[in-house]
């Protein structure tokens, strides 16, 4: 049995949603929009979406919505070394 | 210790998560981390299996997984949308139940979620289906038999089950490639064949199947298909525009003199041309010969 997490997330597209990981922090990846989310285990248990980055060059105005570009090269090269597990996303697929 | 991605594992997940119309899969496991190298199974290599204590596990223990290619890892995680899971829970599941589709052999089971309850575990070496964990309720978790990890046919059958591919197109599409150069070809019964080439027929005209150009020149009858580009089909080519010519050289009148025709051969004829014609060790005696008739 591979270690797990499972927790309520908060913040970004998963914002409600109870997930199962396998690692801490996990990413969440939206391919068709090219978007990806790192969401870190809180003390209380939840999974809270990771602010803390500058994605000034999404939102040049300022916000701050943990949003990221993705970069398929190194997503795919995240998804075979098995370093960090990864949440598909995607609206209406 | 390490586990190494074979070319055609590495190609199964290319086409997994990039060939088979799931518009959210990303790719999200083939070699081991530290969790998989603690509790063994088919991302670790045997080498890494025997490495960590696990030598003996679950996933190296029958006949076609035992310390067959050691140095590679034999699973592939694609993490997909719910709605991307449930669509390949359908198709996985349809070849794990159907006994009979030779793409079984290459596979040892697959964790799959139909979008309710827990996830699933479908074992195609003892067609059992189990549990698997919550995870997968996120991923879909592909397992080859650790002794085709180097074939790219284990890695087609594997790609073609998650597209969806029917038994039949399966064995038509390889039958394709086979037919490329494939040396297994060459052997195989007249009848065999046909019967092959009738799947492959079949599986490319079965109404559901997807539409293309390719296809649907071939839906087309014979001798109703165009003749290159020209808009005009075999049939019409046939009994329109060539019967047309028929009749037009039918019935032309043609006012041919024999007797003119004749006379102007016969006047060409001379001895010397005639004796031209004819091999040399009997032309004196030709020549003899027809002046003689000639006096005569």
């Amino acid at each position: 049995m591979v270690d797990s997490w499972t927790g309520v997330c908060t913040g970004g597209p998963l914002d409600g949603i109870q997930v199962t990981v396998r690692s801490d922090p996990f990413l969440a990846a939206d391919k068709a929009e090219g978007k990806a989310w790192v969401y870190g285990k809180r003390a209380d248990g939840t999974f809270a979406v990771d602010t803390n980055h500058d994605d000034s060059l999404n939102y040049p105005q300022g916000s701050q919505t943990g949003e990221r570009s993705l970069d398929a090269a190194r997503l795919w090269q995240a998804g075979e070394d098995s370093l960090l597990d990864i949440i598909a996303v995607s609206a209406g697929v | 210790m390490a586990t190494l991605v074979s070319v055609p594992v590495r190609s199964m997940a290319n086409g997994m998560v990039h060939d088979c119309g799931y518009k959210s899969a990303v790719l999200s496991g083939i070699v081991p981390n530290a969790a998989h190298l603690k509790s063994g199974g088919y991302h670790c290599s045997v080498n890494d299996l025997r490495a960590y204590g696990n030598g003996n596990d679950y996933s190296n223990t029958r006949p076609d997984d035992r310390n067959w290619n050691p140095a590679y890892g034999a699973a592939v995680d694609v993490s997909m949308s719910k709605a991307d899971l449930v669509r390949t829970y359908g198709r996985v599941h349809a070849v794990w139940a159907d006994h009979s589709d030779p793409r079984r052999k290459y596979f040892n089971a697959v964790n799959v979620w139909d979008g309710s309850g827990d996830a699933t575990r479908l074992n195609f070496d003892k067609n059992t289906a189990g549990y698997a964990d919550d995870s997968h309720k996120f991923h879909v978790h592909a397992e080859l038999r650790r002794r085709y990890v180097l074939d790219a046919k284990a890695a087609r059958a594997m790609v073609s089950m998650f597209a969806g591919d029917s038994t039949a197109t399966w064995i038509a599409s390889e039958e394709a490639t086979g037919l490329q150069g494939d040396d297994d070809m060459a052997t195989i019964s007249q009848t065999d064949f046909n019967a092959r080439m009738d799947a492959w027929w079949l599986a490319r005209m079965a109404p559901n199947a997807a539409n293309n150009p390719q296809r649907t020149a071939l839906r087309v009858a014979p001798w109703q298909q165009e003749v290159g580009h020209t808009g005009v089909s075999t049939h019409d080519q046939l009994f329109g525009a060539m019967l047309a010519l028929l009749q037009t050289a039918a019935g032309q009148q043609v006012d041919v003199d024999e007797d003119a025709i004749a006379a102007a051969v016969l006047a060409s004829l001379t001895p010397e041309k005639i004796v031209a014609g004819i091999p040399e060790g009997i032309a004196q005696q030709v020549v003899d010969l027809l002046g003689q008739r000639m006096q005569a």
